[in-house]
């Protein structure tokens, strides 16, 4: 099957989410039903967290570098690459002076470094308030 | 149903549901907590908003849920799409994070050839799950990671109706399931480099309008230089700029500086305080506003207590630090001046808009990128600088000078939400995948709200395989029959596909829509296939059989 059939499946684990990737095969998995953990009666995926991630965890999902991907070929001439968990976006917030939180996308490690660099300063997101809006706008530099 | 808790009998309802799926996929919000935790938390919740559940883990789940059918319904994926998700403790501050787990490239159906694809994309593409899951499950047969905070204050509702000091998590997601679906580059930016030296999809539409030149077809070092050209990245592909003129409003803030020799147009961060900028908008002469160096603010040009000078009918010149905004204009309008304008303090382009509130504040306010303050003083320096401050109506907010095109955000230096993955933030309505999730998102992805789905189409969600990249696509959804076909008249004639993506059927195919009646058809069809004829594309015995089609044509 393929992943229509798990599309309920619950709390999976499967070994390391951000561990390296060891699969690197030419041949495309063959579609077939998972494996099912007798005690739930699912299969899992990835191990629940037991603590909260790392400043490290976060630069790794915001890395741009391409060292140590690996490219997988096909024989119909198909490439693949795992991202290992690199080039993701993550939202931050910043907290105001006046308590006022936003919330702000980054997707580089600089951007990341510096936002985490700004935890209990000003906010930065710059939002547009002076045309008519549904509500408050959201914070943005008090100073 | 795409998201459940563990149950012993889970397998058995979605095996059910899988032999009866229909040919459209749906993108699967895949649980990954373990009880008590995450989506399974069972602290008790009210119902808010349209999100009936009632426990803090049930309304996680309504909201990603809801979240993943806007997105479906858009895009209307072929196979499905694995949403890894779950909750937990992430580091302070951060809220979430998504993205691609793979990229493919040179795969059957891919638009371009060796160029990165994120894998939902990939497999729309492919027409085939590139990505099937098998024994042992891996994280690769998954197609989004997903992870947000338990620690964040979200408004749980479905109805974009936050209240103040709250964050819309489902305008969250939308915004995060947009990068993992394909709203993101591969570039890392801080060095132009792309990654595996190959280009991908998102920056083959990602156009710098100084140098002309796609994101794919630059060295590394001009990517990086073009990373931090403000305002002068944009998104070329052809279904954004269609739709642009729809959801774009005019009227971008610039201050005009109308003493100078030569026109003069500066970014001006608007304020979420006092009298909104106007076309017409607000002019006067420069003063630079001077009060007293004290504990309130060790700078003479601070505006930090009152002004000791004449800025009486005057745009009062300011510099960011020490106390508010708000402070600072306050204490211009009690001198008298009719405008105000913050020079900021650290070099940040474009500037940032002036934040705070103070219902008193009648006067119109606006922050200026530090060189301009400090060219500004200079000028005040030598003799008058007169300006006026306005939502500039030639443009509209969000598009660039050059071209006219959706700008994406160009920030320098590198700051929060700095990143050509994102619209730039100037956009007006606000934009989903704008760096900041402001507060009047509504759910809407498309038009006449909002452009993230017409970028998607670029980027090839409803590709019709006639062989044109869907960025540079004028006739999306082409009749890609091999020959010429009117009604069930089979002309025979080759079915070429034109340069910008139209097949000659398509083009024929007009003329139905403009004809008043029979005769007017055949005639436009005569005129459309002698055109062919002329540049060369059919011969005169094709565009006879052609004709004789569209004449039995009913």
């Amino acid at each position: 099957m393929g992943k229509t059939g798990l599309r309920s499946a619950g709390a999976l684990a499967l070994a390391g989410l951000f561990a390296t990737s060891a699969i690197v095969s030419a041949q495309k998995p063959a579609k077939q039903k998972p494996r099912q953990v007798p005690e739930t009666g699912v299969e899992t995926i990835v191990p629940e967290p037991t603590e909260a991630v790392g400043e490290a965890l976060l630069e790794q999902m915001t890395s741009r570098s391409s060292e140590g991907l690996v490219e997988v070929a096909q024989a119909d001439g198909t490439v693949s690459m795992d991202l290992q968990g690199r080039f993701m976006s993550v939202m931050v917030a910043t907290t105001a002076p006046d308590g006022s939180q936003s919330v702000v996308c980054e997707t580089g490690p600089e951007a990341l470094k510096n936002a985490l660099a700004r935890r209990s300063d000003a906010p930065a997101a710059a939002e547009k308030g002076s045309r008519p809006m549904k509500a408050a706008p959201a914070a943005r530099e008090l100073k | 149903m795409r998201c459940r808790t563990i149950a012993a009998t889970a397998l058995t309802i979605c095996f059910a549901a899988a032999a009866s799926a229909s040919a459209q996929g749906h993108i699967i919000i895949f649980n990954n907590n373990l009880p008590g935790v995450g989506f399974n938390e069972v602290t008790p919740a009210a119902p808010v908003g349209g999100n009936p559940g009632t426990t803090l883990g049930a309304q996680r789940i309504n909201v990603f849920h809801a979240a993943a059918r806007i997105w479906e319904d858009k895009l209307k994926p072929k196979h499905d799409i694995l949403v890894l998700a779950d909750f937990r403790a992430l580091g302070a501050n951060v809220l979430g994070s998504a993205g691609a787990i793979q990229v493919f490239r040179d795969f059957p159906g891919a638009e371009l050839p060796g160029t990165w694809y994120p894998v939902a994309l990939a497999s729309q593409l492919a027409g085939e799950d590139l990505v099937p899951c098998g024994t042992p499950l891996s994280v690769l047969c998954f197609d989004i990671q997903a992870r947000f905070a338990t620690t964040f204050n979200f408004y749980m509702g479905l109805d974009n109706n936050e209240g103040p000091g709250q964050q819309d998590l489902l305008a969250v997601i939308l915004h995060e399931l947009g990068h993992g679906l394909g709203f993101a580059n591969f570039v890392d930016e801080t060095t132009g480099t792309l990654l595996a030296g190959m280009p991908d999809v998102y920056s083959q539409y990602t156009l710098d309008v100084s140098t002309a030149k796609l994101w794919n077809h630059m060295t590394d070092a001009e990517r990086k230089t073009s990373a931090v050209n403000i305002r002068h990245v944009s998104w070329s592909g052809i279904n954004v700029t269609k739709a642009v003129p729809q959801v774009l409003a005019p009227g971008e803030p610039t201050l005009e500086v109308l003493s100078s020799a030569t026109p003069l147009k500066l970014a001006l961060g608007d304020a979420s305080f006092g009298a909104p900028l106007t076309a017409a908008g607000i002019a006067g002469d420069v003063v630079l506003a001077l009060d007293a160096a004290n504990a309130a603010g060790p700078s003479t040009t601070d505006a930090c207590t009152p002004i000791l000078n004449n800025v009486s009918g005057k745009v009062a010149l300011v510099d960011r630090g020490t106390c508010g905004f708000v402070v600072k204009v306050k204490n211009a309008q009690n001198a008298g001046a009719i405008a105000v304008l913050v020079g900021d303090n650290v070099f940040s382009l474009p500037p940032g808009g002036l934040g705070g509130a103070d219902p008193t504040i009648t006067i119109t306010a606006g922050r200026i990128a530090l060189p301009d303050a400090a060219a500004m003083k200079a000028s005040l320096a030598a003799g008058t600088v007169n300006v006026r401050m306005e939502l500039d109506p030639s443009v509209l907010a969000g598009t660039d000078r050059v071209n006219g095109l959706m700008m994406l955000a160009a920030l320098n230096p590198v700051s929060p939400g700095s990143s050509i993955s994102h619209v730039e933030a100037v956009a007006f309505p606000n934009q989903l995948m704008e760096p900041a999730i402001n507060v009047d998102l509504t759910s809407a992805i498309d038009t006449p709200r909002d452009l993230t789905s017409k970028l998607m189409t670029d980027i090839g969600w409803f590709s019709d395989r006639d062989g044109v990249p869907d960025g540079v696509d004028s006739c999306l959804g082409s009749d890609i029959r091999p020959s010429v076909v009117i009604d069930s008249c089979d002309s025979g004639v080759a079915n070429l596909v034109t340069s910008d993506g139209c097949t000659l059927s398509d083009i024929v195919s007009r003329c139905s829509a403009g004809a008043a009646n029979h005769g007017e058809y055949v005639s436009c069809v005569a005129r459309t296939t002698n055109a062919f004829k002329g540049a060369g594309w059919i011969s005169g015995n094709g565009e006879g059989r052609i004709q004789s089609c569209a004449a039995r044509a009913k």
